[in-house]
């Protein structure tokens, strides 16, 4: 008899695993956000960092080890300074050459475009990397500093031609540059002195992702032959008789017809896409180790589905004032379904000795690729 | 003085920065600071409150703390106790939210304070930093910038410009620019074929100038001093310093706003925008009667063109639609303090702007421009109009006894009584009184309707046929051309508008209606009937010929086309083919409304070549 077999139930993690929970701050974020997004348009904008920096301080502060808070110590003043460097080396001179390269022929102007995506994506690679270190190096639990070592330089190649072999692939490199991406950024995470490890590889998220491609397929045909029809029977009708209409003139019904057809379409392409994103996510964490612990996500479909459609709401009913609410939703979703599959010695972890950024992460921001 | 927290302990966890440990503390909040005592250790620290940093702005119901040492950020102390944050508040007032947005508020506030002041500065010594950017711009520039922004207007429109517009425009712009300045002005000017009522001044000393100003203008004058006030604007680099500060401002939306846009921004931009657009165009204004003044030309029409603007002079041109207008005094307010300057100017020797043929020809630029007054329309004997495909006007004759139509307008009359912004009841009536042959009141009741119903173009449509009736052609054609905007394929508006055109013997013009028809709907043949009668009024006797023979290809029953082609022979002097066509008109049975037309004429002129009719 093997008393091993029967005790292990991996649904419930050891006793001595640590315990990740997440505690609504008193006063929510509701009302942070609005006060964030009002006092951002009395200082012309200048207290967006500082606003950003106390919704961080709340949003990792909802999040416990064992009970005990992690701490986010950025500044509103990192962050602006970030933000000034990339508007005045990047930003501006990116503008005036547009605008001198919209002056020129159409074939500089093709050439400057062409340079401009390629720099754009080059920049993105280094945004991602950049601010991903700044944020670990601010974020602390028990006083010790998480990090990120490693070069963004190196990161931001990888970025851009695994980019660039998207549309050659047709997709179908997608998954293999998702897990490239996540090993190039776990591998060198720290928390204190200890580095994360990533084991994970892309084959198995292709059982899930050739659903997704073929899905693709499939509705893109199917819609189109959808709509095509609803025109074609709008065509033969005795009241159009003229043999070439200039512009086409739907009835009511077909605009209902093909604006239906294009939501249900998208309404299952996202449920396929989140049946597949949910499995990565889960993947991602059970393949992330800490002293070879490893986590257990337990994201689904359905609850994916509605997390992003229902910020989307939140923020474009909002004008964008209750997107802090947004946030702490996102990071709460992962948090509520996040566990620790072992005991982890806490006292083998000492302080990270990297040197800190001095700068927040403009770059990230500058390009709207930063998740919080 | 004792506070009442003082002495108060709580229970601890706290970490030493070395190791992702903690140990349990007894917390003391003294007079001295936070007093942290080791369980297994005697030793104590203090901690005071100055040094204190909260991991979150602290709230005074939080449920627990966590603080650091700005000092030794390493070192962590976390009390899960909800009644902490209170009495830690009392002794540490920096730490609470309010203390903490404050300082976070002071580099926003700095900066709003600043930009108030620059602002305020700019405004008080009249200072316009976009002016001075502009003027260092080389004239190379300048001109690509503006040619780019003529580029993207023109996209969808055609340049008007015949020899004779061009010639026309080209020389009352020296006259204006040799007025200007001790500088020597370029300017090049571009007529759009444009609806809109509007001028726009670009970089590089160019100027638009749009369809709608030219035909809605009363005299070359008022069109001189518009010129005249864009080249106000151009002397004074308002365009490029417009752009100037058009990138400077989204620059700077961009800094305020880092990244994230909104609406706010947006408003205020525009506010800026429309108090610099108000000076501008007082400099312009003065430029431009000093340009006029230099040239000769009466400054009259500026005030004119203004006054029209307003709606004061509706002229000869009744009124615009409200959405253009709107567009006109946005941009260029025509204040009655403008009025009143440009009305003040002495009276000085003056010598209209262009001459007759030269503001013709201008007008013409565009191709089918409405005429100073209706030319005198073509007599009954002309041959009518042909059918239109579906009997949507009503026909010349009234077949209808007066009686039915009687009913039909008492009907709509008592339908009227109790709602009279009944679109339907106005319509059926206006049918009934079209057939009654009250054309007056008909377009009376069309009109309602259409000012009712604005986008329905069977109404513009149908009040062009009663304009029609009534002669007013001018009037026809805008309803056309209204019934034609909303619905671009339209048939029978595109028709009529070919027969007003004839009937005010633009023919040109009306060659483009029955060309377009031609065209885009090749099944149509009344197009070829109707071109053919075009052409042979315009003694293009051949081309005449070829269209009615077109027109009976199609359709060999088509009497009218007959009597047509009688008519072009006679003119060529063919005697005995014309003789031949009119008799196989008479013997062909009347068909399509113009089928009389053709009998009638063909035994007219049978009469008139001493041939007996059949």
């Amino acid at each position: 008899m093997s008393l091993g077999a029967a005790a292990v139930d991996p649904a419930v993690p050891p006793a001595d695993a640590p315990h990740i929970s997440w505690v609504d701050p008193p006063g929510g974020f509701a009302g942070l956000s609005i006060l964030n997004g009002v006092l951002r348009i009395l200082t012309l904008g200048v207290y967006h960092f500082w606003g950003k920096t106390e919704v961080r301080q709340r949003i990792w502060s909802a999040v416990r080890i064992d009970g005990e808070p992690l701490e986010y110590r950025g500044t509103g003043g990192e962050l602006l300074r970030g933000f000034l460097v990339v508007f005045f080396l990047v930003l501006l001179p990116l503008g005036l050459a547009s605008f001198a390269a919209s002056l020129l022929g159409p074939v500089t102007h093709a050439i400057y475009s062409f340079a401009f995506w390629a720099l754009l994506l080059l920049l993105s690679g280094i945004g991602i990397h950049r601010a991903r270190r700044y944020r670990l190096s601010r974020t602390r639990w028990r006083g010790i500093r998480g990090g990120l070592s490693g070069r963004s330089r190196g990161f931001a190649w990888t970025y851009l031609w695994t980019m660039l072999l998207v549309p050659l692939t047709l997709g179908w490199i997608l998954p293999w540059r998702a897990v490239r991406l996540q090993r190039a950024l776990f591998i060198v995470t720290h928390f204190g002195d200890n580095a994360f490890t990533f084991t994970g590889v892309a084959g198995p998220l292709y059982r899930r992702f050739w659903l997704v491609w073929v899905s693709a397929i499939v509705l893109i045909v199917t819609a189109s032959t959808a709509i095509g029809g609803i025109l074609a029977s709008g065509a033969r009708a005795p009241s159009a008789p003229r043999p070439a209409p200039a512009m086409l003139h739907l009835s009511a019904g077909q605009t209902t017809g093909i604006v239906g057809i294009v939501l249900v379409g998208f309404l299952i392409f996202a449920m396929i896409r989140a049946w597949y994103s949910a499995r990565m996510l889960n993947y991602f964490a059970a393949h992330t180790k800490l002293q070879g612990v490893s986590f257990t996500l337990r994201a689904t479909a359905p609850s994916l589905v509605w997390l992003v459609a229902s910020n989307y709401l939140i923020r474009v009913l909002s004008l964008g004032f209750l997107s802090a609410l947004a946030e702490a939703r996102s990071m709460r979703y992962i948090v509520d379904r996040l566990a620790c599959d072992g005991a982890i010695a806490w006292e083998r972890i000492a302080q990270n000795p990297d040197a800190l950024l001095k700068r927040g992460e403009g770059l990230a921001e500058a390009f709207n690729v930063d998740a919080f | 003085m004792l506070t009442p927290s003082d002495g108060a302990r709580f229970v601890g966890a706290h970490s030493d920065g070395s190791s992702a440990t903690t140990s349990p503390v007894s917390v003391r909040l003294t007079g001295a600071g936070l007093e942290l005592r080791g369980n297994d250790k005697p030793s104590t620290r203090t901690w005071s409150y100055d040094r204190l940093q909260a991991s979150v702005p602290l709230r005074a119901d939080a449920a627990d703390v966590l603080l650091y040492l700005k000092e030794d950020g390493g070192q962590t102390l976390f009390v899960a106790d909800p009644s902490f944050a209170r009495v830690l508040l009392v002794r540490a007032p920096g730490l609470s939210s309010a203390r903490q947005r404050w300082q976070g508020l002071k580099p926003g506030l700095a900066v709003l304070g600043a930009v108030a002041l620059l602002v305020g500065g700019l405004w008080a010594l009249d200072l316009s930093p976009s002016q001075a950017v502009a003027r260092h711009m080389p004239l190379a520039a300048r001109v690509k910038i503006g040619q780019a922004v003529i580029a993207s207007m023109a996209k969808d429109r055609k340049v008007c410009e015949t020899a004779a517009s061009r010639a026309a425009l080209d020389r009352l712009t020296r006259r204006l620019t040799a007025a200007a300045s001790d500088k020597p002005l370029n300017a090049r000017v571009v007529l759009l074929d444009w609806p809109l009522v509007n001028a726009f001044a670009v970089p590089g000393g160019q100027i638009i100038l749009t369809r709608g100003l030219v035909q809605h203008a009363g005299t070359a004058d008022e069109v001189a001093g518009v010129l005249a006030h864009e080249l106000g604007h151009t002397l004074e680099l308002h365009p490029e310093a417009g752009i100037v500060r058009a990138m400077g401002l989204a620059a700077a939306t961009q800094l305020a706003l880092a990244g994230a846009q909104g609406t706010a921004s947006n408003v205020g931009l525009l506010l800026t925008q429309l108090r610099y657009t108000r000076i501008a165009e007082q400099e312009a204004d003065a430029h431009a009667l000093r340009m006029l003044k230099g040239a000769g030309i009466s400054a009259k029409g500026f005030g004119d063109f203004f006054e029209r603007l307003e709606g004061k002079r509706a002229a000869g041109e009744t009124t615009r639609s409200a959405s253009e207008l709107e567009v006109i005094l946005r941009t260029h307010p025509p204040t009655a303090d403008r009025i009143a300057l440009v009305r003040s100017q002495p009276t000085y020797p003056a010598t209209p702007a262009l001459s007759d043929g030269e503001w013709r020809a201008l007008r013409e630029a565009c191709g089918a421009p409405p005429a100073p007054k209706p030319a005198v329309p073509p007599g009954a004997a002309a041959p009518g109009p042909t059918a239109s495909r579906t009997p949507a006007g009503p026909p010349p004759p009234s077949a209808t006894p007066p009686t039915d139509a009687g009913r039909e307008i008492a009907e709509a009359t008592k339908a009227l009584a109790t709602n009279p912004n009944d679109v339907a009841a106005l319509q059926q009536r206006a049918r009934a009184l079209a057939k009654d042959r009250q054309h007056e009141q008909a377009l009376a009741d069309y009109s309602r309707a259409s000012e009712l119903k604005p986008e329905d173009a069977a109404l513009h449509y149908s009040r062009g046929i009663e304009l029609e009736n009534l002669r007013r052609y001018e009037e026809a054609l805008r309803a056309y051309d209204e019934a034609l905007r909303l619905a671009p394929g339209d048939i029978n508006a595109r028709n009529h508008h070919g027969h007003v055109n004839r009937a005010l013997r633009r023919y040109e013009a009306a060659l483009q209606d029955y060309g377009e028809l031609i065209r885009t709907e090749p099944n149509f043949i009344h197009a070829y009937f109707n071109r053919g009668l075009v052409y042979r009024e315009m003694g293009r006797n051949e081309d005449a010929l070829r269209d009615f023979d077109t027109t009976l290809e199609r359709d060999k029953g088509y009497t009218a086309a007959y009597a047509g082609r009688g008519l072009a022979y006679e003119r060529m002097g063919s005697r005995d083919k014309a003789i031949e066509a009119f008799r196989t008109a008479l013997a062909t049975p009347q068909k399509y409304n113009n089928g009389p037309w053709g009998h009638a004429t063909a035994r007219e002129h049978l009469k008139a070549l001493g041939v007996a009719a059949p």
